[in-house]
């Protein structure tokens, strides 16, 4: 407390002498100070053992966490790589799996369209048969390339192939025909009935039985 | 207290002031100065610093697929990539400076990306020689675009410097043409035809970027990545059948180039309205729109409006019906030609007086015998029920240029073109519209809004299914089955053996019309439509087909178009494994003899 606050309390006017209250004091015994000890060495030595494992753990996680990121960039670049890859196995799965290509491969197996199903009624415990026969059936390629085209098919190798196939099959030499220079033309006699089957396609009579395809 | 003491404390109150105000100041213009970077310029610091050493990159959102009802992808996007090249830093690799083994020419680069993409080195050289003939600084050259995956990282895996590929998302359309017509296409960067554009809403993604500091290698450095994520855009579902969709279309090609014609149009639909299939020819290859005429690219089914005919008089016949002025066995006598004042209708064959019952009027497609049923029925009556069966406005499919070819006033009809709308002239429809009129008289007389969209499918898998409305009761139910039951003898007694199929009930109706010419100045006596529509099976209506054939060369009437309706019926037959009818055809007199006891 300072010489100021003294005088200001001086300046207070003082309780009334004769107040009621009386007021037992009396001196406390004297507070025991512990004595003051000198610093331990061993103190120092925890304090900075502190210090430095924390510094120590710090540096730890930061290279962990630096790790990890070199990881995760590692993974997320795998994750790319191998979205690619799915992607571009489905793209071609779609692209295999599309109508044109079932067509184009199944004839090309020699399969046929199946029969249509069989019917049993219970009434007349007979069967009863499915649709006749289509008017027109031609084969999903013919000389001229598939009939509902898909460019991406002209891309896969054994469609490319089969599509080219057919079309040499429908445009094969006749003699008179007019030919690349270099191509002979060929025997008459081996050649006349591909050129029959090849001018057929285009010039059937409507509703024309024609043959399956991959039935010759 | 002493004046020494006083004038003491006054200057140390004055010490304390400056000290304090200073203080203050100094406080004052550090809070100044990081409002002014915090708040006021902190927009253009943060740009700046990111710009330092920050890294944006675009997360593209992948464009959502087109599935038909069985989830046969028919259309989707795949990451493609852009062969992108600085001509001015081309130069050759040496061992030592750049991370190759030996020295590496740019010649011997050129013909590596060459054998990877399948062009020519050549060509290559050449376009890179002309871009620095142009600008010898040029930084940026196209050199190959439409890098698939294995290309890519082959390219990638080459380690070119000066190469930067640059990802470049595309669609593909995995069936070709198959439902190449309603899928439509994209252009460079906004869809341009077809489900494409209508549904574009549901398709488009939206782009995500991600945005980070990076260390000398590239790596992002922890906790600096913020990631606004792309959002992948819906998939749209079609009511389409590819399978069924593809044999249509093959068969409608063929009968296109069998007849001769200029295009073929065919519709497949259920009877609740859902559209199976739309097969058109030529149609377009969305892979390669190019490579279609201009006219070939959309659908016509949707965008063609064209005069019916008579395949129309099922409507006129269902309508008198279902007013009570007529039942099929009604007797008349038809001459080949009706006329009454300012007004002349033929039949398309003259032939002597027939007796024909109403039914036999409708079967033999009688336009003089129609107009004499028609008499007693308003035209106006007549338009409320061709509004009801759908004419006159967009399908609710609304496919983009789809024509909703509006009704003309009924009031404002001359007095011919009021007789030839009953036999289905002077009045103009489009295909889709004429095949959805069917599917009311196939649904038992209610119009049900016609679906192509099955639902869209967002990125969260919450599913859309788009708004269509209520059916509409058309005409009643005995009046549906009894237009049936008559159209049922144009299969079975037209005279065309190509027509039915044993022991199924099919109904149809064929009809010739005849094409405006394009600048209206009146018929082309060349140019035919020639048609068929038709439901099936009559006893239990599951589909209706409409095929139809512009100007046919080898057969010009309807009866070229018949072998081609009964051979799609005959696939759908099979391919939804459809039970032949029980109940026998019930049997309509079509002629009437006189002397009757």
């Amino acid at each position: 407390m300072t010489s100021l606050s003294v005088l200001d309390l001086h300046a207070q006017p003082l309780p009334a002498p004769d107040a009621p209250a009386e007021r037992h004091l009396r001196a406390l015994p004297t507070p025991r100070v512990a004595p003051r000890r000198a610093p331990r060495l061993v103190h120092g030595v925890i304090a900075l053992a502190g210090l430095a494992g924390i510094v120590c753990a710090q540096l730890g996680l930061s290279v962990v966490i630096s790790e990890g990121a070199y990881r995760m960039s590692a993974l997320q670049a795998e994750s790319t790589s191998l979205a690619r890859a799915e992607q571009s196995v489905a793209e071609e799965l779609a692209v295999l799996s599309s109508p044109q290509h079932v067509a184009v491969a199944g004839a090309e197996l020699g399969m046929l369209a199946g029969q249509p199903s069989q019917f049993l009624t219970l009434a007349s415990t007979s069967t009863a048969g499915g649709p006749d026969a289509l008017h027109m059936q031609v084969p999903a390629v013919d000389g001229f390339g598939m009939y509902v085209p898909n460019s991406l098919l002209t891309a896969q190798p054994q469609v490319a192939a089969s599509v080219a196939h057919v079309q040499a099959a429908a445009i094969e030499p006749y003699p008179g025909m007019l030919l690349p220079a270099g191509a002979s033309a060929p025997a008459i006699e081996a050649t006349a009935p591909a050129a029959v089957q090849a001018v057929e396609p285009t010039t059937v009579a409507p509703g024309t039985l024609l043959p399956a395809p991959g039935q010759e | 207290m002493s004046v020494a003491a006083s004038a003491k404390r006054s200057s140390d109150r004055v010490r304390t002031v400056v000290v304090a105000i200073l203080t203050f100041a100094l406080l004052a213009a550090f809070v100044v100065r990081l409002a002014d970077i915090q708040l006021v310029r902190a927009e253009a610091l943060n740009a700046e610093a990111d710009g330092r050493r920050g890294v944006t990159q675009t997360i593209f959102g992948t464009r959502g697929p087109i599935v038909d009802a069985n989830g046969t992808v028919l259309a989707e996007s795949v990451d493609r990539w852009d062969l992108t090249i600085s001509p001015r830093y081309t130069r050759d690799l040496q061992p030592g400076i750049d991370r190759v083994d030996e020295t590496l020419t740019v010649g011997d680069a050129l013909v590596q990306i060459g054998a990877i993409t399948g062009q020519d080195p050549v060509d290559l050289q050449a376009k890179i020689l002309a871009e620095l003939e142009r600008d010898p600084d040029s930084d940026y050259l196209l050199l190959v675009d439409g890098l698939d995956v294995a290309q890519f990282e082959a390219v990638r895996d080459l380690g070119l410097p000066y190469v930067y590929l640059r990802l470049n998302p595309q669609r593909v359309y995995p069936a070709g043409s198959v439902a190449g017509n309603l899928v439509g296409f994209m252009g460079a960067d906004e869809p341009l035809a077809g489900v494409e554009r209508s549904e574009d809403e549901c398709l488009a993604a939206e782009d995500g970027a991600r945005v980070f500091d990076r260390g000398a290698d590239g790596t992002p450095i922890p906790g600096s990545m913020t990631t606004r994520p792309a959002v992948d855009g819906g998939s749209v579902q079609l009511t389409i059948d590819a399978d069924v969709q593809f044999q249509m279309q093959q068969l409608t090609q063929q009968y296109t180039s069998q007849l001769r014609a200029r295009s073929g149009t065919s519709i497949v639909m259920r009877t609740d309205g859902s559209i199976v299939a739309v097969a058109e020819s030529a149609t377009v290859d969305p892979n390669d729109p190019t490579a279609s005429d201009a006219r070939d690219r959309g659908s016509r089914a949707f965008t063609a409006a064209y005069e019916p005919g008579s395949i129309f008089k099922a409507f006129s016949f269902a309508a008198m019906l279902d007013l009570g002025i007529i039942t099929p066995r009604d007797e008349l006598s038809v001459p080949w030609t009706y006329t009454a004042p300012g007004v002349r209708v033929r039949d398309a064959l003259s032939h002597e007086v027939k007796q024909w019952t109403a039914a036999g009027i409708l079967v033999n497609s009688s336009n003089s015998g129609m107009v004499r049923l028609a008499e007693p029925m308003s035209t106006a009556d007549y338009y409320e029920y061709l509004d009801r069966f759908g004419f006159g406005e967009t399908t609710a499919v609304d496919f983009a240029g789809e024509q909703p070819v509006p009704l003309r006033n009924p009031a404002n009809l001359d007095a011919q073109t009021q007789l030839n709308v009953l036999f289905g002239q002077g009045i103009a429809a489009t295909p889709i519209q004429v095949a959805s009129a069917y599917q009311a008289l196939a649904n038992g007389g209610v119009h049900l809004p016609a679906r192509l969209i099955a639902g869209c499918t967002d990125a969260e898998g919450e599913v859309t299914v788009p708004e269509v409305g209520e059916g509409e009761r058309v005409v009643s139910d005995t009046t549906a089955r009894q237009t049936l039951e008559v159209l049922e003898n144009v299969v079975t007694d037209y005279g065309y053996d190509t027509f039915p199929i044993e022991g199924y009930r099919i109904a149809a109706k064929t009809g010739t019309a005849q094409m405006a010419y394009e600048d209206g100045s009146g018929y082309d006596p060349n140019r035919m439509m020639i048609s068929v529509a038709g439901v099936f099976p009559v006893d239990d209506p599951q589909f209706v087909v409409l095929t139809m054939y512009d100007s046919p060369q080898t057969i010009r009437t309807s009866g070229g178009a018949i072998p081609a309706f009964h051979d799609m019926v005959n696939l759908l037959i099979r391919h939804f494994d459809i039970p032949p009818s029980t109940t026998e055809q019930p049997e309509i007199p079509l002629e009437w003899t006189a002397d009757q006891p």
